[in-house]
């Protein structure tokens, strides 16, 4: 079944490859399936007999902004307004702009963002809800509630320092990830304590120096990801060592061990390899500046395996069925390898993703968010992380 | 102690809605007429939340409402949205019942069975969805209610309840023995009962899990976060750390492949080298790097290569770094070398740094 492409227009600049080579001895990347397979998705999932749509309508927020962050990856802005209709409402389709139902999440009641029309506010739907105004730049769109916003992010900070997802009061440091996020994009950072935000989040460190959901929690690659994102936002990654002991690199050891002899990496101990943790991995460790300690070919030749050359779409492992999640994560994951950059052959040039805040690199700069990364002297200067505070 | 039941509390269907809802004008979510040839759960799927939008849009929190939001949340129990109307629904009934959600007083039975419905519900719902938040973190707002509420604290008949709980995550853990989120609950209603009855019993079950699996992670986490009795700052005594240190290495000759026992041990003795006289620490140390050098011998007789054994050998590296003096720390050195070249390829920059920086250390160490 061929994918449909909403765009009314007929030729779109991936049309001129299908497949590009990145690895020696590995399937190629199959660029234009997995564009075709994003924007075929958004019609899919929104058609009235779709299942999946049904059971995943509560979090379409977080799905819209994995593919629209993945297609921002592979095109330029402009190109990826039109193929999804982001701005403006493409031409035929009875769908809305993607911003205007955006604002129809806006949850007046509680000042966040819900994962579709009609949901609670939550700070997941808050920042994904963010991070997509950001892709466009339309951060100062008139609708955008700024204040109520930076409110509700803040009245979720406990008294410990967590944060909690929505007023229901479930504390997990994905929240704190999410909470400093949001704040750093509205420019609203100093509307919490970020001092006590980073001190909970050391609270959550474990005995192998990884970090969990809360305090006592086991150690979780996604739960790390999130942690050290925090901590780089909150430029407070000084806070790992301690003791004269550098637990960063004991941390960046944990994760390298996470990669298995497929290639692939899982997210504790004992756990089968999964490529959404090529992402949280991968970007804990260029955040720690220890990228080197594992095997960047053998992760790449895994996640490019885990593509579908038929129908497009990257699944969690090799021959599984292919998700946006999933799809999202292995090409941001290629491109945190480096393996996307643009070439003589190709006339797209791809954008690279920064790894604290998931959005574009170029998107990051312009906004001039803050952030902190750690710079080995072993290690060489990544472009990407050149206007980050840099801990040594 | 009481089976927990794991059949739900009955559940009306998407034909009785009429019935219950005949004043109520569902709302569709899009305009435009309904699919010709729609598949039939998606069908139930529609009408159910059609009706649900109506009723959110009244924010009618009554018994029927209730009974909308089990059907919603049976047909997508992820819809967080679903569950905190729930929850506002109950929390309703309760005072309506004259219960007092916040359990400033004596609780009458029926608001407590109300509760205890909803849990075999969240149970039911559990058995296919062990991963999900909403449901999980609906368990443990109910048993905030049920357990935590009142200023006693656990008494003996909570304690009871409690050891019920711990048996409904025995059993979803029976089949999932990872499943991140029961470990999470387990933690949770242990440290929130704080009974020494508990944190003793917990080692028990943990030891059972160790046998089952003992490459489970989470079971290595819980008997660190058992042992230190949820207490993240606090340290263990010499003592205890001799007994804990002991244990993961009965662990690690089981398996000496086997990564988590091989973490353990290094975290107990890096834990007392912060704490502890340096002297008695110094020992500690030495004993178990002569253990693991022993261990050896398990492999040996297997007949297996010791030295590709890298979590065995990246342990005893921790070890000679622990001790510090310079004979040891080159011997760590050429290990680390090992490693690199030979067993732990796929990590080689970093054996190769690891090797670098013990081998510089050995030539200022005495």
């Amino acid at each position: 079944q061929v994918p449909t492409m909403t765009s009314t227009s007929s030729d779109t600049p991936n049309d001129a490859h299908s497949a590009i080579a990145v690895l020696d001895g590995e399937p190629p990347f199959y660029d234009s399936l997995h564009t075709g397979y994003i924007v075929s998705l958004a019609s899919k999932l929104d058609a009235t007999t779709s299942y999946e749509g049904a059971v995943t309508e509560h979090l379409r927020m977080s799905g819209v902004y994995w593919s629209l962050t993945a297609l921002s990856i592979l095109c330029p802005v402009e190109i990826v307004d039109e193929l999804m209709g982001v701005t403006s409402a493409i031409g035929d389709s009875a769908r809305p702009a993607i911003l205007d139902w955006l604002f129809k999440c806006f949850d007046t009641g509680t000042g966040g963002f819900g994962g579709n029309v009609g949901h609670d506010g939550h700070l997941l739907y808050t920042l994904s809800a963010l991070q997509i105004l950001a892709l466009v730049d339309r951060l100062d769109d008139d609708r955008l509630e700024k204040q109520a916003i930076t409110k509700f992010v803040a009245s979720l900070q406990q008294p410990d320092g967590s944060f909690a997802g929505d007023k229901w009061g479930e504390i997990d440091t994905r929240f704190t990830y999410c909470a400093l996020s949001c704040l750093s994009l509205l420019g609203k950072l100093d509307e919490v304590d970020v001092d006590r935000a980073a001190r909970y989040i050391l609270k959550c460190r474990n005995l192998d120096g990884g970090f969990g959901c809360i305090i006592g929690a086991e150690s979780h690659a996604g739960q790390v990801f999130c942690c050290i994102g925090a901590l780089a936002i909150a430029q407070s990654l000084h806070l790992l060592d301690e003791y004269n002991e550098s637990n960063a690199d004991l941390l960046g050891w944990w994760l390298a061990e996470r990669q298995c002899d497929s290639g692939g990496l899982n997210g504790r101990p004992e756990k089968q390899a999964d490529v959404c943790y090529s992402w949280w991995i991968l970007s804990a460790l260029s955040i720690l500046g220890r990228v080197s300690w594992i095997s960047k070919n053998k992760l790449a030749g895994f996640i490019l395996k885990c593509q579908d050359d038929d129908d497009g779409g990257i699944a969690d492992r090799p021959d599984d069925m292919a998700d946006v999640f999933h799809t999202f994560f292995g090409i941001a994951g290629l491109s945190l390898l480096g393996h996307l950059h643009s070439s003589d052959l190709v006339k797209t040039s791809y954008r690279s993703i920064d790894p604290v805040y998931a959005l574009p690199t170029d998107i990051v700069h312009r906004l001039n968010l803050q952030g902190q990364i750690i710079r080995r002297t072993d290690e060489p200067i990544d472009e990407r992380l050149s206007h980050y505070d840099v801990l040594s | 102690m009481a089976d927990y039941d794991l059949d739900p509390p009955p559940i009306i269907s998407v034909n009785d809605l009429p019935g219950l809802f005949p004043d109520i004008t569902p709302i569709e979510q899009n305009d435009g007429p309904n699919p010709v040839c729609a598949i039939a759960y998606t069908a139930q799927f529609i009408v159910a939340y059609n009706y649900l939008r109506a009723i959110l849009a009244k924010d009618e929190r009554s018994e029927r409402a209730l009974q909308l939001t089990a059907l919603c949340v049976k047909l997508n129990p992820a819809n967080y949205t679903v569950w905190h109307f729930r929850r506002q629904c109950l929390e309703e009934l309760y005072k309506n019942k004259g219960g007092n959600i916040h359990h400033d007083g004596e609780d009458d039975d029926s608001h407590l069975k109300m509760l205890e419905l909803d849990l075999q519900l969240a149970a039911s719902l559990g058995g296919d969805n062990p991963k999900n938040y909403q449901i999980w973190y609906h368990r443990r707002a109910l048993l905030q209610m049920i357990l935590f509420g009142s200023n006693a604290g656990v008494n003996d008949k909570s304690l009871d309840r409690v050891r019920q709980e711990l048996a409904y995550i025995s059993f979803v853990l029976g089949n999932d023995g990872k499943n991140y989120h029961a470990w999470s609950h387990r933690q949770w209603i242990i440290k929130t009962s704080n009974r020494d009855e508990l944190w003793n019993e917990e080692f028990d079950f943990g030891e059972k899990l160790i046998q089952i699996d003992p490459r489970n992670n989470s079971v290595w986490n819980h008997r660190w976060f058992i042992s230190h009795r949820g207490q993240h700052q606090s340290s263990l005594s010499l003592n205890d750390a001799r007994t804990e240190a002991q244990y993961a290495l009965d662990g690690a000759a089981l398996d000496p492949y086997n990564e988590s026992p091989w973490r353990y041990l290094i975290g107990i003795l890096k834990e007392q080298r912060k704490s502890n006289d340096s002297a008695s620490v110094q020992l500690l140390v030495d004993d178990f790097e002569t253990k693991t050098m022993d261990l050896r011998s398990v492999l040996e007789n297997a007949g297996r290569d010791p030295d590709a054994c890298s979590n065995m050998i990246s342990a005893r590296i921790d070890m000679l770094e622990l001790k510090g003096d310079s004979d040891s720390l080159k011997l760590a050195s050429l290990l680390a070398n090992g490693l690199g070249i030979n067993h732990d390829t796929i990590r080689k920059k970093y054996w190769l740094l690891r090797e670098k920086e013990l081998a510089s250390r050995a030539t200022t160490a005495c």
